[in-house]
């Protein structure tokens, strides 16, 4: 591999505003910010805060998002369900939408998180390149996954017409936000150059038993 | 390594807290597990629920309703298994309501919109949707939870009869359906209740109906249940009253009750009758039957039975029996009027009838013909079988017998009258054979039996009939019934004979009466014979010192004499006051005023204008007695005869309305009249007699002339004679001589003529304002009058004849100056303006004035002329001569 990493170099960064650091510096002598090398516990506490997502992930999906109270009746409509009305009326691009935003976007930001975790525990310093990638897509698409909450939001806002028609939230609305909100802090709790250290250990690995033992 | 100690260090700074991490996770799983668990709980108990249809029931959207709170939902529907008609609806319910809706007994109703002609239901549900109600197995939670869990149940498409609502739940039993469930129970047109139920039992509709808790107390054992439709229309000729109880009525029926005061402490009873009206709820259980020959149309669900105008009865039905010819009413009366129908009722038929003889029953014709009746006595004994009658019941009263030679319009039913009132009514014609009279029974009603007595008469009355007093004139044509079908009139002489008699004759017509009614009271008839009967008819007055003394019976044309023979009755009292010498005049209409210008027979004469009537005087109370019978010449037609009139002619180019008969009028009073008058040479003569004292007034320039009505533009005058016609007016002159023969003048002579005075002549240029009547003045006092003016011969000046009253003759002198008062002159000085006239009078109509000079002259004879001046000269006005 090609690239040093700033461990090898004996630098660290400000991940704030983004200035080089010695290793013996705590605090950013330009913003003031706490300066670690990789961001403290970043692996474990990304998982808690995915599995926590997913477990809000299940509530999210399983009850209504939204409750129509109108003169017909009580509607409540699961995220799916939405999805189905939307694709069953031939409203196919708002479904898609909403499907995109509402869960696929969790979900594949959550699988992509796992998949990060996974390649770190498992030293897959190969796929690091490829695992960046995806790190910057879901961090990017992180900020649209709460379109979902903001239509709900909207409706619930507009829509009160006292007995003629009312929208509440549903309980999913909450375990929904809850999701994406932990998948957002897993996000960014998350450290990718982790999946570089990898590769970095893989090297200390070789230069040890090429070198002799040394403490990583 | 000083990084690695950096990195340590941080691992192990962290690592104390670090488990706290797997806090989220746990804390999202509680959170996860607590929404899933929220949401599953509040999702509710499922049950099932068999609809006979699933009409309008939907997923998740129908609600399971109770007292409109919503306490489930449709969530699945689905065929039942068992039963391939009918929909299983599993319904989750609520869970905090669950526990008492999953019970043994719980009742599940879908409730839709229904419109229809009899019901209006669920209308809220047209916009929210079918829903599913709910009546609960029970009242109290202790009482719920006591019965055992159930998840299945069948559903209802209607309501249960029992509700759980409070109040009082009644049965009513009825014959007809015709109730729709729901439709309100009325107290006086308020809702109190409503129907719930209603079903089919053994040939009886039980419809289940429940009065509101607070309304409970209204109903006792007593109280009566009737049908009510919606709108109920009352046509009758007094109007058309049209009665709604509700609106809800209109669609659905509905029930009214009435609860009769007194027995409150009764309690309600379970069952109760539901009667088809109000009416019936009075209704004796008791059927009365009426015969009749004929249906007369009567149908049965309109037509009621009759009391003196209150519906008291109903025609239960109605059939005919081939076998007897009969119609047969089977009749049901109210309780308060069953022992009406007793022994001496009368039960009738009241239809309309319009023909020429009778028009009656109007008030039938809108409300179909109905039976009437009556009784005569209440307390008589209860009787069930009657006939129907055509004629109403003969009122009570006392009951007599009246003998007739013919039957005429004599018939069951013909009224009596008393002057023109009906006292009673013919009841029943019998034929006698030996007698060969008819045998009328007759009833006079009781409260005008006081007007029978032996003194009656009765006579068939028929078209009209004069009777004629000096108070009172009766054309009797008496009232269209009688014109039309006839009637029988009843007069009583004197009120104070007694009653003894029960039977009467009864004369054929008015006058048989009449004649016999004379002769019955011991006057005397006498004839006059007159060769004009003038006003005179049947019944005008016969007149002695303005008192009636009889009247005229008839009067018949004698061919031979060509005179009119007038049969006169006179009463026994003045029966002596008519011998040889009593002298009958026509006092009819207008003759009679001229004759006799006393102003109160004037208006006496009015009613002889219209019936005329006859007067007699008898001058010598000595004179010879005549026989009954006797045959008068009338009075005034022997005098024409006589010498108490001289005669000459007057001469007129029209006739003006002048005719035979036309007064003579000297000084307003009549002396004279038109005898007769003939056209000869385009000129008409007419022959005028004038009573011998007046003959003097004929100078050879005496003024004949006529008085007329007269209305233009310059005024109306003679207004009397606009009613009298016109007059001819005699204004005796002054000559010596005397003449017969005159020309009548159309206009009246100026108002001096013939007066005694003295006439100048006054010549002037013009005839200015100056008219006929125009005044003299002298010092502003009048003197004098125009009398004429005429052109002079040459036409150059005006002549005008100037009368002076003969008091004042002395002032007019040789040397008098005359002038015209009418012009007023007018001088503007710088002092201002003067306005100069005689009188105010003479600026607008016109007169002469007069000034004397201090040297008068001679008094002037008659004709004397004199210049008329257009103004006085200034020093004339200071004239004061001494005369």
């Amino acid at each position: 591999m090609q690239w040093i990493t700033d461990i090898e170099a004996g630098k660290q960064l400000c991940l704030h505003c983004r200035k080089l650091h010695p290793l013996s510096v705590h605090r950013c002598d330009r913003c003031g910010s706490e300066v670690h090398q990789r961001i403290p516990h970043s692996i474990a506490i990304t998982w808690s805060l995915a599995i926590a997502a997913i477990i809000f992930l299940i509530p999210a999906n399983l009850l209504p998002m939204m409750v129509v109270k109108s003169i017909a009746g009580e509607d409540a409509g699961t995220i799916m369900d939405g999805v189905i009305y939307f694709l069953e009326h031939g409203e196919a691009g708002i479904g898609i939408v909403i499907f995109a935003a509402s869960i696929f976007v969790p979900f594949f930001k959550l699988t992509v998180l796992l998949y990060l975790l996974l390649n770190i525990h498992l030293n897959r310093s190969h796929r690091a390149k490829f695992g960046l990638k995806l790190y910057r897509i879901i961090h990017f698409i992180g900020k649209w996954s709460m379109l979902d909450i903001f239509v709900v939001a909207l409706m619930v806002g507009l829509v009160q017409f006292k007995n003629l028609a009312t929208i509440v939230t549903g309980p999913a609305a909450i375990a929904f936000m809850l999701a994406v909100v932990m998948t957002m802090f897993a996000t960014e709790h998350f450290d990718p150059r982790l999946l570089f250290d990898t590769e970095l250990k893989k090297r200390k690995h070789k230069n040890e038993s090429n070198e002799g033992n040394t403490h990583v | 390594m000083s990084d690695t100690t950096t990195e340590q260090h941080a691992v192990e700074k962290g690592r104390g807290t670090l488990w706290l991490v797997w806090i989220i996770p746990l804390v999202a799983l509680l959170m996860a597990g607590w929404l899933i668990y929220k949401h599953y709980a509040e999702k509710g108990t499922d049950i099932v629920v068999v609809f006979d249809s699933g009409k309008g029931l939907e997923v998740d959207k129908t609600p399971l309703i109770y007292q409109g709170i919503k306490i489930g939902t449709v969530t699945d529907i689905s065929m039942d298994p068992k039963d391939l008609y009918k929909v299983r609806a599993t319904i989750t319910v609520d869970p905090r309501a669950a526990p008492y809706v999953t019970r043994e007994g719980t009742k599940f109703i879908k409730v839709e919109p229904k419109i229809s002609i009899t019901e209006v239901s669920g209308l809220d549900t047209i916009l929210s949707g079918v829903y599913i109600d709910l009546y609960p197995a029970g009242r109290s939670k202790k009482e719920i939870i006591a019965k055992p869990l159930k998840r299945e149940f069948t559903g209802l498409d209607h309501y249960p009869p029992k509700r759980y609502e409070k109040g009082l739940y009644l049965t009513l039993e009825s014959t007809k359906a015709s109730v729709s469930l729901g439709a309100p129970v009325l107290y006086k047109s308020f809702i109190v209740g409503k129907v719930i139920d209603k079903h089919l039992e053994n040939k009886t509709i039980l419809y289940s109906i429940l009065i509101d808790k607070e309304y409970e107390n209204l109903i006792n054992g007593g109280t009566k249940f009737w049908k009510v439709s919606g709108v109920e229309i009352q046509a009758n000729l007094a109007g058309v009253k049209v009665k709604m109880d509700s609106l809800a009525t209109l669609l659905a029926g509905g029930i009214a009750f009435q609860t009769p005061e007194g027995n409150v402490t009764e309690k309600p009873k379970e069952r109760y009758t539901l009667y088809d009206s109000e009416l019936d709820t009075h209704l004796e259980d008791d059927i009365i039957t009426i015969v009749a020959d004929n249906a007369y149309n009567v149908d049965p669900n309109f037509s009621g039975v009759m009391y003196k105008g209150f519906k008291v009865g109903k025609i239960v039905s109605l059939r005919y029996d081939t076998e007897k010819s009969q119609t047969i009413f089977k009749v049901k009366l109210s309780k308060k009027f069953t022992h009406l129908a007793n022994e001496k009722s009368w039960f009738w038929i009241v239809r309309p009838i319009l023909n020429i003889r009778e028009v009656k029953g109007l008030d039938s014709i809108l409300s179909g013909p109905y039976i009437a009746f009556d009784t005569l006595d209440m307390d008589a004994p209860r009787k069930n079988n009657f006939e129907l009658h055509e004629n109403p019941i003969p009122l009570k009263g006392k009951k007599i017998h009246l003998a007739a030679i013919h039957a005429e319009s004599l018939k069951s039913g013909t009224a009596i009258f008393f002057k023109d009132i009906p006292i009673g009514q013919i009841t029943k014609v019998n034929l006698v054979p030996r007698k060969k009279t008819l045998d009328i029974e007759a009833t006079i009603f009781e409260k005008y039996v006081n007007f029978l007595n032996d003194s009656s008469m009765f006579y068939v009355k028929s078209g009209v009939e004069v009777e004629i007093s000096l108070k009172e004139v009766h054309i009797k044509s008496g009232s269209l019934e009688t014109l039309v079908v006839g009637g029988v009139a009843m007069v009583t002489l004197d009120k104070k004979a007694p009653r003894t008699k029960n039977s009467f004759f009864i004369y054929k017509d008015y006058k048989t009466y009449k004649e016999a009614r004379y002769l019955k009271s011991g006057g005397a008839e006498y004839h006059v014979e007159m060769c004009e009967l003038g006003s005179l008819s049947k019944g005008s007055p016969v007149l002695y010192k303005k008192l009636k003394a009889g009247e005229v019976v008839s009067y018949k044309y004698i061919p031979e004499r060509d005179t009119i023979d007038v049969l006169i009755f006179i009463q026994r009292e003045f029966k002596e006051r008519i011998n040889a010498s009593t002298r009958f005049k026509n006092i009819s209409g207008i003759e009679f005023e001229m004759n006799f210008p006393d102003m109160k027979v004037k208006m006496e004469t009015i009613e002889t204008i219209i019936a005329g009537g006859l007067l007699f005087e008898t001058p010598d109370a000595k004179a010879a007695n005549v026989q009954h019978g006797h045959r008068f010449r009338l009075y005034d037609e022997i005098r024409e005869r006589d010498d108490t009139y001289a005669s000459f002619e007057l001469w007129m180019r029209e006739t003006h309305g002048v005719k035979k008969g036309t007064r003579l009028l000297y000084k307003e009073f009549p002396v004279g009249k038109v005898a007769e008058m003939k056209l000869m040479n385009n000129m008409i003569k007419a022959t005028v007699l004038i009573e011998k004292p007046y003959a003097h007034l004929l100078h050879s320039d005496s003024k004949l002339w006529l008085k007329e009505f007269k209305a233009n533009l310059d005024g109306i005058k003679n207004v009397g004679n606009a009613i009298t016609g016109p007059a001819i007016v005699i204004t005796p002159g002054l000559a010596n001589d005397r003449t017969a023969s005159f020309m009548l003048d159309e206009t009246p002579p100026p108002p001096t003529y013939g007066k005694t005075g003295l006439r100048v002549v006054l010549e002037a240029d013009r005839r200015s304002s100056l008219d006929v009547g125009s005044p003299v003045y002298y010092r502003q006092v009048p003197i004098g009058q125009v009398e004429s003016w005429v052109l002079s011969d040459d036409a150059t000046r005006v002549r005008i004849t100037v009368f002076i009253e003969p008091r004042y003759a002395h002032l007019v002198r040789e040397r008098a100056k005359f002038y015209m008062a009418g012009a007023f002159g007018m001088d503007v000085s710088l002092m201002g303006v003067k306005v100069r006239t005689e009188t105010l009078k003479t600026m607008i109509s016109g007169g002469i004035g007069m000034a004397v000079p201090e040297e008068p002259g001679p008094v002037v004879e008659n004709g004397h002329t004199f210049p008329l001046f257009n103004k006085p000269e200034e020093a004339w006005i200071g004239w004061r001569p001494k005369l």
